[in-house]
C-alpha cells in the first residue's frame, strides 16, 4: 500500500553540521536559587485555639477552603464498617438544619461554586471552592454545611443504594482484588484492612450519622488550610466570627493503633475469569515516616522501581523483556503505622512466574551489589531538583502544611530536604536495602487465569511454588467478604 | 517557503468580561501568549509566568489515529514509545555495531513476520500444517533474541529519561490520541536548553532501537487497558459500532493482530511522513524569558527540515443513518446504559452549544440528577458529555439503574428527557447556571502551567487554535435557549442514537 523510502532526506543532518553542542551532557545552565516556603510563615491560630495555614493568592479570581479532621474509618463501629464514609458523603448531600439540600444545590451550582466532604481511613475534609466575587454568600453556605448537617434520610437511602451497588464490583477488577488481599495478609484485622459489608452499610442510621459528626467535627480536632483572591486580615476576621460559636463538646479521637499482626511469608492465588494478564504484588511491611532511614529508603527505591522509565525494574522487566506496559515499586511510609514495601506489575497470564523471577533477582542485585555512583547521582539530583513541585499552587502549599500538623512532620523538614538527600552516601542506600527489604519474606498476591499461569511461559523453567508456599483462595463473596467453603 | 511571521500578541485573559454581570468585578490575571512561528513552519507558544521556577514544555504533532488505515493502527501510538529509545548521540556506546545489530534483529523479525502471517492465514482457513512452521518461527525468534542480547552490551539505557530526571525533570510522558501526539516534561527554568537539546536530538535522528521487544510491551498495554479491563472490549466494540466507516472508529493502542505483525520500518516511514516542523506546536509556560525561550527555539527547533511532501489528507466517510442502532452486553461490571449522538467536530459553532446543553443537564441541581435519581428513583447516578475532536464529535449519556429498575425503563427516561429538550426551551436560570459553571471551569484551566500548555496545545492540534480557545468565555455569551432547543432537535433525534446495554453476568465462584 504504502511505498518504503519515499522521504529518506529528513534525518540526515547530523549535529556536527550544525554550532548546536554534541552532547547534551557539554551544556551548562545558570545556578538557580529556591528557598522553600516556611510553614510557620503561613501559620494562625485563632482565639479558639484552631489553627489556620492561609495564604493571599491572586492569580485566578477564586477561593479555596479546606477544613481537616483527624478521625476516619478506623473508627468505625464492627457492626457499621462504612460509616465515616457515609458521614463523608450524605454530610454535603443531605441539606442543613435551615437550607434544604435542593436549595444548597441549585444555589452552589447557580454560582459554579462547590461544597465537598469526605472522610477516609483516618481523615476528613470539608472544603469550599468559590468564585472570590461569591465569597460571602459561599461562606454562609459552607460554614452552615459544617456546623449544621441534617443527614436527610432520603439522601442516605440514596448513598446506602449506590455503595451496595458498588459493592458488586468488588471482584470485577484484578488490581481491586490483588490490593485488597494483600492488604489483608499484612496488616491482618486491623482498621486499615475491615471492608464495608451490605449488612453494615444497611445498619446505618441517620442518629448515627449525626452522633459521628457531633463527637469528631468540632473545633478542637480541626485543621484549615486556605488559599485564594482574598484579603487575609478580613478572612481570619470572617473565620473568628462563624468559629467562635461552634460546639466545642466534641473528643479528640484515639491515635490508630499499630498493627500486631504478623504476616506469613507466601503465595496467595485468586483465580479471575478470562483474565489475560496476571496481576501480581509482593513485598512487606515497610516503614513509618519518622524513620531515620527514610531519606536513604526514599532514593533506594527510585533505583530499584519508582524512578519511572531508568529504574532497574523497567529496564529488566519491561524494556529488556517487554513483560510488562506498568511495573514498579513503591516504599510508601506510614504516617501513624508502618506502611508497605511492594513491587506490582501486570504480565500476560504465562509471563507472570517469571517475571516475579525477575523481580526479586533485582531486590537480591541491589542487596549484593549495591547502587552505582551514577545511579545515586542522578535519584539525588531528581529530588533536589524536582523538589519545588510540591508547592506548585498556593492552595496546595497550604494543604501540605495542614496534612504536616496533623501527621506531626517536623518543622524543618523542607529546610532541610535537600541536604539530608544530598547526605546519603552509596553506602547507606547498600546498607538501607540489606536492613529494609526481606525477598526471602516475601508476601506475594497472584490474581489473574490460574491455570495458563500455572503452564508458564515454556521457556523458563519458573512457577510460583519457587517463591514460597502456595495457598489459592475463592473470591469471597462482595457483599459480605466471607468466602466460600473450600474441601 | 513559509514566511517568517514573528507576532507578539498579548491577549487579555477574559476579554470583556465586565459586561457579564454574573462573572468576577474584578479583572482576572491577564494571559500575554507569545506567539513565534520559526522558518521552518514549526509554531512556539511561549508564556511567562514567574511564581516558581519551574517550566512546562510540550511539543504537540498533529498526527494520531485518525491518520492510520487499516492493517497499521496503532502506529502513530507505536511511533511514540519508539522516540524514548535513543537516538545517534544518546543509547549506545557502539553507532556501528548498533546499526548492525539493529539491522539484522528486523531481518530476522520480519522472517517471523511471513511466517506469523502464514500461520494466520492456515488457521483462519482451517487448515493444518501450523506446527513445522512454529518450530521454524521458534528458531527465528531465538536467533534474533540472541542478537538483542548481544547489542545490549552496548546499549546505553534510558539515556533521555536519565537526562531529564537527573535534571529534576518531572511529568515526563508522551501521550497519543485520535488526533495528536503530545510529548511533554517539566523542568526547573535553569535547565531550559536542555529541553530543545534533547527534543531537537530526538527530532533530528532516532534510532527506533529494541522496537520488537517494545511492541511486547504495547501489547501489554493493550492487555491491560482493554482485554484484561472487564468492560475494555465491549467499549471498544460500541466505539467502533459507533464510529462506523471513520477512521476514528480503531482504538488508539491499534488492534491486535495489526500490532503483531507491525515492522519497524511502519514506524519508521511514519516519522518521516508526520514528524515535520512544520506540523509541530511547541508550548512553553513557566518561569522563563520570551526573548530567551525565541533565541532557543530558532537555534534548535530552527534547524530542523520538513518532509519533502505534506501527509495524505484524512478522508471521512459519508454517514448515512437509515435507525437507531445498539449493542448489550453481559460482562463483570455494573449495569449501565449508554445513549450516543455523532455531533460536530472542534470549531464547530454548535459545539458550544451542545457542551451548554451537557451542562444543563450535569451536576446535583441538573436536570438528569433531579429527574432520574432524586424524582423517579430509576437511577443511581446519570450524566451528560459533550466531546468534540478535530474530525466529529459525540453527545453521550450515561445512567446507572437503581437495583431492580430494567435498562430499557431507564432508557426510556434517558431518552424521555431529549424529548423535553427537543420541545421546550429550557429556562433562563438554567442557562445561567450553565454559563456560569462553564466560565468557572474555564478559569480554572488558568491555574497551573501544565493547564495552560495543554489548553494551548490541545486546541492548535485538536483542530482549533490558541486564540480561539481562549475567547470561549465571549462565545458562550451567544448561546439562547432556541439554539439549545435547535441542537437537540438535530443531533439528538432517537433514530440516530446508539444505544450500549451493559449487565452484570454471574461470577464463577472459583475455578
Amino acid at each position: 500500500m504504502r511505498k518504503i523510502g519515499l522521504f529518506v532526506t529528513a534525518c540526515v543532518v547530523l549535529w556536527g553540521c550544525s554550532s548546536l553542542p554534541d552532547h547534551p551532557d557539554k551544556l551548562t545552565y545558570p545556578s538557580l536559587q529556591y528557598t522553600p516556603p516556611d510553614p510557620a510563615a503561613y501559620r494562625v491560630v485563632l482565639k479558639n485555639g484552631t489553627t489556620l495555614f492561609i495564604t493571599e493568592d491572586h492569580t485566578v479570581p477564586v477561593v479555596e477552603i479546606s477544613a481537616i479532621f483527624r478521625g476516619g474509618s478506623y473508627l468505625d463501629p464492627a457492626d457499621k464498617t462504612g460509616l465515616a464514609a457515609t458521614v463523608g458523603d450524605v454530610w454535603r448531600t443531605g441539606g442543613t438544619t435551615t437550607r434544604k439540600a435542593e436549595d444548597i444545590d441549585e444555589r452552589l451550582d447557580t454560582l459554579a461554586a462547590s461544597i465537598s466532604t469526605s472522610f477516609d481511613l483516618t481523615s476528613g475534609s470539608a472544603s469550599l471552592f468559590v468564585l472570590s466575587k461569591d465569597l460571602n454568600e459561599g461562606l454562609d453556605m459552607f460554614f452552615d454545611v459544617l456546623k449544621n448537617p441534617a443527614f436527610r434520610e432520603d439522601k442516605l437511602k440514596l448513598f446506602q443504594a449506590q455503595a451496595v451497588e458498588a459493592m458488586k464490583g468488588r471482584n470485577d477488577r484484578t488490581g481491586e482484588i490483588r490490593e485488597r488481599e494483600f492488604r489483608r495478609l499484612l496488616y491482618g484485622d486491623h482498621p486499615t484492612t475491615r471492608i464495608s459489608t451490605r449488612a453494615g452499610i444497611e445498619a446505618i442510621t441517620q442518629a448515627d450519622l449525626a452522633a459521628f459528626h457531633r463527637k469528631w467535627v468540632h473545633s478542637r480536632n480541626v485543621t484549615w488550610a486556605i488559599a485564594g483572591d482574598f484579603k487575609k486580615s478580613d478572612m481570619i476576621e470572617r473565620l473568628e466570627q462563624a468559629l467562635s460559636q461552634w460546639n466545642t463538646t466534641g473528643e479528640i479521637p484515639p491515635r490508630i493503633a499499630s498493627p500486631t499482626h504478623v504476616p506469613v511469608p507466601g503465595v496467595t492465588m485468586l483465580h479471575k475469569d478470562k483474565a489475560t494478564q496476571g496481576n501480581v504484588v509482593m513485598g512487606h511491611l515497610g516503614l513509618d515516616m519518622h524513620h531515620p532511614d527514610m531519606y536513604a529508603v526514599g532514593l533506594m527505591n527510585y533505583i530499584l522501581g519508582a524512578g519511572s522509565f531508568t529504574s532497574r525494574l523497567n529496564k529488566t522487566v519491561r524494556s529488556d523483556e517487554g513483560l510488562a506496559y506498568s511495573i514498579g515499586s513503591s516504599f510508601a511510609p506510614g504516617a501513624w503505622y508502618p506502611g508497605i514495601f511492594s513491587i506490582g506489575y501486570q504480565s500476560k497470564n504465562p509471563s507472570t512466574p517469571y517475571a516475579a523471577q525477575l523481580c526479586l533477582k533485582e531486590v537480591r542485585r541491589l542487596q549484593d551489589g549495591g547502587v552505582t555512583p551514577e545511579e545515586l547521582e542522578v535519584a539525588k539530583n531528581y529530588f533536589i531538583d524536582s523538589f519545588p513541585t510540591r508547592f506548585a499552587t498556593k492552595y496546595s502549599m497550604v494543604s501540605t502544611f495542614a496534612n504536616d500538623e496533623i501527621i506531626g512532620r517536623p518543622k524543618d523538614f523542607y529546610r532541610t530536604y535537600r541536604e539530608r538527600i544530598q547526605k546519603v552516601t552509596l553506602q547507606d542506600v547498600q546498607d538501607v536495602a540489606r536492613r529494609h527489604l526481606h525477598p526471602d519474606k516475601m508476601v506475594i498476591v497472584v490474581v489473574g487465569d490460574l491455570e495458563t499461569i500455572r503452564k508458564g511461559d515454556g521457556v523458563h523453567n519458573v512457577s510460583f511454588d519457587s517463591f514460597g508456599p502456595v495457598t489459592v483462595l475463592p473470591l469471597p463473596d462482595p457483599f459480605t467478604l466471607q468466602r466460600p467453603q473450600q474441601n | 517557503m513559509l514566511l517568517k511571521r514573528p507576532a507578539v500578541l498579548f491577549f487579555i485573559f477574559l476579554a470583556g468580561i465586565a459586561t457579564l454581570a454574573s462573572l468576577p468585578d474584578t479583572d482576572p490575571a491577564p494571559l500575554p501568549v507569545h506567539e513565534e512561528i520559526l522558518d521552518n513552519g514549526m509554531k512556539v507558544l511561549i508564556v511567562e509566568r514567574h511564581d516558581l521556577p519551574r517550566v512546562f514544555c510540550v511539543i504537540f504533532f498533529k498526527v494520531g489515529s485518525v491518520n492510520e488505515h487499516q492493517g497499521m493502527t496503532g502506529v502513530s501510538h507505536m511511533l511514540e514509545h519508539m522516540m524514548f529509545k535513543g537516538t545517534h548521540t544518546l543509547g549506545t556506546s557502539d553507532l556501528g555495531r548498533d546499526a548492525y545489530f539493529n539491522n539484522e534483529i528486523d531481518q530476522k523479525m520480519l522472517q517471523v513476520r511471513a511466517i506469523d502471517l502464514r500461520i494466520e492465514e492456515l488457521q483462519f482457513r482451517g487448515g493444518d500444517g501450523v506446527e513445522p512452521l512454529k518450530q521454524q518461527r521458534q528458531a527465528l525468534v531465538k536467533e534474533a533474541d540472541d542478537l538483542a542480547r548481544e547489542q545490549k552490551t552496548i546499549t546505553l539505557k534510558e539515556e533521555l529519561w536519565t537526562r531529564y530526571l537527573s535534571n529534576g525533570g518531572t511529568s515526563l510522558n508522551a501521550s497519543t490520541g485520535p488526533d495528536s501526539t503530545q510529548y511533554f516534561v517539566e523542568l526547573p527554568s535553569n535547565k531550559m536548553e536542555l529541553f530543545f537539546w534533547l527534543e531537537t536530538d530526538r527530532l533530528r535522528d532516532p534510532v527506533f532501537r529494541e522496537f520488537y521487544s517494545e511492541r511486547e510491551v504495547v501489547k501489554e498495554e493493550r492487555r491491560m487497558r482493554t482485554e484484561n479491563s472487564p468492560t475494555g472490549l465491549i467499549n471498544e466494540s460500541f466505539h467502533t459500532m459507533f464510529w462506523g466507516g471513520h477512521p476514528y472508529h480503531w482504538p488508539v493502542v491499534g488492534w491486535m493482530n495489526d500490532l503483531n505483525v507491525m515492522k519497524q520500518e511502519d514506524a519508521e516511514q511514519y516519522f518521516r511522513t508526520y514528524y515535520s516542523p512544520r506540523n509541530a506546536v511547541a508550548v512553553i509556560v513557566g518561569d522563563v524569558q520570551t526573548d530567551a525561550i525565541v533565541a532557543l527555539s530558532k537555534k534548535y527547533f530552527g534547524s530542523l527540515r520538513n518532509a519533502p511532501t505534506l501527509p495524505e489528507p484524512v478522508i471521512l466517510p459519508s454517514r448515512p443513518q437509515a435507525a437507531e442502532r445498539r449493542m448489550e452486553a453481559e460482562v463483570s461490571a455494573p449495569d449501565s446504559l449508554d445513549v450516543q449522538f455523532y455531533t460536530v467536530p472542534t470549531g464547530h459553532p454548535d459545539g458550544d452549544v451542545l457542551d451548554m446543553m451537557a451542562e444543563m443537564l450535569n451536576g446535583r441541581s441538573g436536570r438528569l440528577h433531579r429527574r432520574l435519581v432524586e424524582e423517579k428513583k430509576l437511577a443511581l447516578s446519570a450524566s451528560a458529555d459533550a466531546a468534540t475532536s478535530k474530525y466529529g464529535g459525540a453527545f453521550s449519556l450515561t445512567a446507572q439503574p437503581r437495583e431492580g429498575v430494567a435498562l430499557n425503563d431507564l432508557e426510556a427516561a434517558v431518552m424521555a428527557e431529549l424529548d423535553i429538550l427537543r420541545k421546550e426551551p429550557v429556562t433562563a436560570q438554567e442557562l445561567e447556571k450553565a454559563r456560569n459553571k462553564m466560565l468557572a471551569g474555564h478559569i480554572n484551566r488558568f491555574r497551573e502551567n501544565r493547564d495552560i500548555a495543554f489548553l494551548l496545545g490541545w486546541s492548535e492540534a485538536g483542530g482549533s487554535s490558541w486564540k480561539r480557545a481562549l475567547e470561549f468565555p465571549k462565545r458562550i455569551q451567544g448561546i439562547t435557549a432556541e439554539r439549545i432547543q435547535g441542537a437537540a432537535q438535530k443531533y439528538c433525534a432517537p433514530e440516530q442514537a446508539y444505544f450500549l446495554h451493559i449487565k452484570r453476568k454471574g461470577e464463577k465462584k472459583t475455578q
